[in-house]
């Protein structure tokens, strides 16, 4: 009988388990986001708004290099792979619809996450896991300093700003840059092609990408912070944490954006 | 008046008892040493004070009161708490500085969090640059100096900075120099104890008492000749021994053990102004 039981208490472990980290998460968000509330009215504000700053730094503008690469890239397949079908049977005018759904709505915000969940969501949670494990966290504690406003409001507001300027960036570049190397390949005049885009960008679609930006520039710093700040003594954890904020993070990002853009289709 | 006054206090941490009902009364401007063991739980007196008593995750239990100027500390808000901390100043045992800010930064950080509005960059900046000077630190000022590129001691003096740059009226110093040659951790311990910065505009009232100071050890040698009152921490409960006649003199088994980690009789020790020349 007990040999019996003990996958199923195994698996209620598991649960209970994951039920504990989710409310443990929850208070952690809470917490954030009651920091977030007081950013800019409590004693300290310069000095976090200068880590904010270091922020966006690092996670906006260090990132824009590789960005263009793969804004440039996505947009001329995507055009160089679309065009060509839709032309063949007769819906050529389309491809400003096709590039606004795929590019503006679904891929920029993913693709934009995933630039920051791998550059900037490890970084952050490997660096709170050794300032925790460092003792570095507990001197803050230790002088008064709010953690939560001080480290992770500040990386919170970083992480939204930076990606809600990323998409956008991302956009403008695959749909113009895309253009202008897809159209080594393609013959399509570019004021054609810029009034096809025009005409299929509508304000909600502007809405569900940048809201989807900030919600998981939100969602990114937060997971990340979480799961560096629960590293307890040793090293070894380091790469665990990040690990776990990274997996946490992607699973968020991608579930979250297809109840967004369903949540949009439906409206 | 008392500083501190801690009563019955109990703690637990992750099931282990590190406090047993321990009492301990500590006055405004007392400077005190609590000794014991290594991982009899000493640093957890310093945490208690400052209300931390242990990492988020752990299962803590607190009993007793823990009364710091005025206020139990278990008692009190998160926000009341950080008010508190902002006023005590606090040497960890690594030195807890901020490895991605430089020395500068570190030692100038409680005032920019705290009291931008009220000094003023330019008193913070002066005020940094006195307390490293009174510390012989003054090289280790310039911009882009970080922790890591500096030695332990360093550190050390360096935490001990940025305790002093907020006038605090306590000082809480964990393990200030553990690991240190015999002469280098007195003359830590002579800075520690006989250090106290005054500037120009002073943030404390100026009728508050001298600063308190308690620090904690596995070696009651080198702090006989800086500290006031010595207190034995054994099976979680505070014991005084008495000052240094009473250390000295003591025939206590667990005291003399705790003496005779560091036998060298305590000396003249050089300056630490004429080691850097």
């Amino acid at each position: 009988m007990g040999a019996f039981l003990t996958p199923f208490q195994a698996l209620g472990q598991q649960v209970i388990n994951s039920a504990l980290d989710a409310w443990q998460l929850l208070q952690f968000s809470l917490g954030s986001l009651v920091a977030l509330a007081r950013f800019f009215s409590r004693n300290g504000f310069r000095a976090s708004l200068k880590v904010t700053r270091q922020q966006v730094y690092f996670t906006g503008l260090e990132a824009l290099p590789f960005l263009s690469l793969l804004s440039l890239l996505l947009g001329s397949t995507v055009l160089v792979q679309s065009l060509p079908q839709l032309r063949g049977v007769g819906a050529g005018d389309l491809i400003g619809k096709i590039l606004v759904i795929s590019i503006v709505r679904e891929l920029g915000p993913i693709i934009t996450a995933m630039v920051v969940i791998t550059r900037s969501g490890t970084a952050m949670a490997a660096e709170m896991a050794t300032n925790r494990i460092t003792g570095q966290v507990e001197a803050l504690e230790a002088m008064g300093v709010d953690v939560f406003h001080y480290l992770i409001a500040p990386r919170v507001v970083g992480a939204m700003v930076s990606m809600f300027c990323m998409i956008v960036y991302f956009d403008v570049v695959a749909l113009v840059g895309g253009f202008l190397v897809a159209s080594l390949k393609l013959t399509m005049p570019i004021s054609v092609y810029l009034a096809q885009i025009s005409d299929s960008l509508q304000p909600l679609d502007l809405y569900i990408s940048l809201s989807k930006g900030i919600l998981f520039g939100l969602v990114i710093s937060l997971f990340s912070c979480y799961h560096g700040l629960r590293a307890r003594r040793a090293p070894f954890e380091v790469p665990m944490v990040a690990r776990s904020g990274v997996i946490q993070a992607m699973f968020f990002v991608f579930v979250s954006s297809a109840v967004i853009s369903a949540g949009f289709y439906w409206i | 008046m008392n500083c501190i006054e801690m009563r019955n206090v109990t703690l637990e941490v992750d099931g282990q008892r590190y406090l047993d009902g321990a009492d301990l009364t500590v006055k405004a401007g007392e400077s005190i040493v609590i000794a014991g063991l290594p991982g009899c739980g000493k640093s957890f007196v310093t945490r208690l004070i400052l209300g931390l008593p242990g990492m988020d995750d752990d299962q803590v239990t607190v009993a007793g009161d823990i009364i710091v100027a005025g206020d139990n500390v278990p008692e009190l808000s998160s926000r009341d708490l950080q008010a508190l901390r902002r006023r005590v100043g606090s040497v960890m045992r690594e030195g807890g500085l901020i490895e991605n800010m430089d020395i500068r930064t570190n030692v100038m950080l409680p005032l920019t969090y705290h009291y931008q509005n009220i000094l003023g960059p330019a008193e913070i900046q002066a005020r940094c640059d006195a307390v490293l000077e009174d510390l012989q630190l003054s090289h280790l000022g310039k911009v882009g100096i970080r922790p890591v590129a500096i030695n332990r001691e360093e550190r050390m003096y360096s935490s001990l900075a940025r305790a002093l740059v907020c006038e605090p009226f306590l000082l809480l110093l964990d393990e200030l120099c553990a690991g240190f040659s015999p002469g280098s951790a007195r003359r830590l311990c002579r800075y520690a104890f006989s250090y106290e910065p005054s500037f120009s505009t002073p943030l404390s009232e100026p009728q508050a008492p001298a600063l308190t100071r308690i620090a904690t050890t596995v070696d009651l040698g080198r702090y006989l000749d800086v500290a006031a009152r010595f207190v034995l921490m054994w099976d979680g409960r505070l014991e005084s021994i008495g000052d240094r006649a009473a250390v000295l003199a003591s025939t206590d088994v667990r005291v003399r053990q705790l003496l005779d980690i560091d036998p060298e009789p305590a000396g003249d020790v050089p300056e630490l102004a004429a080691l850097h020349g």
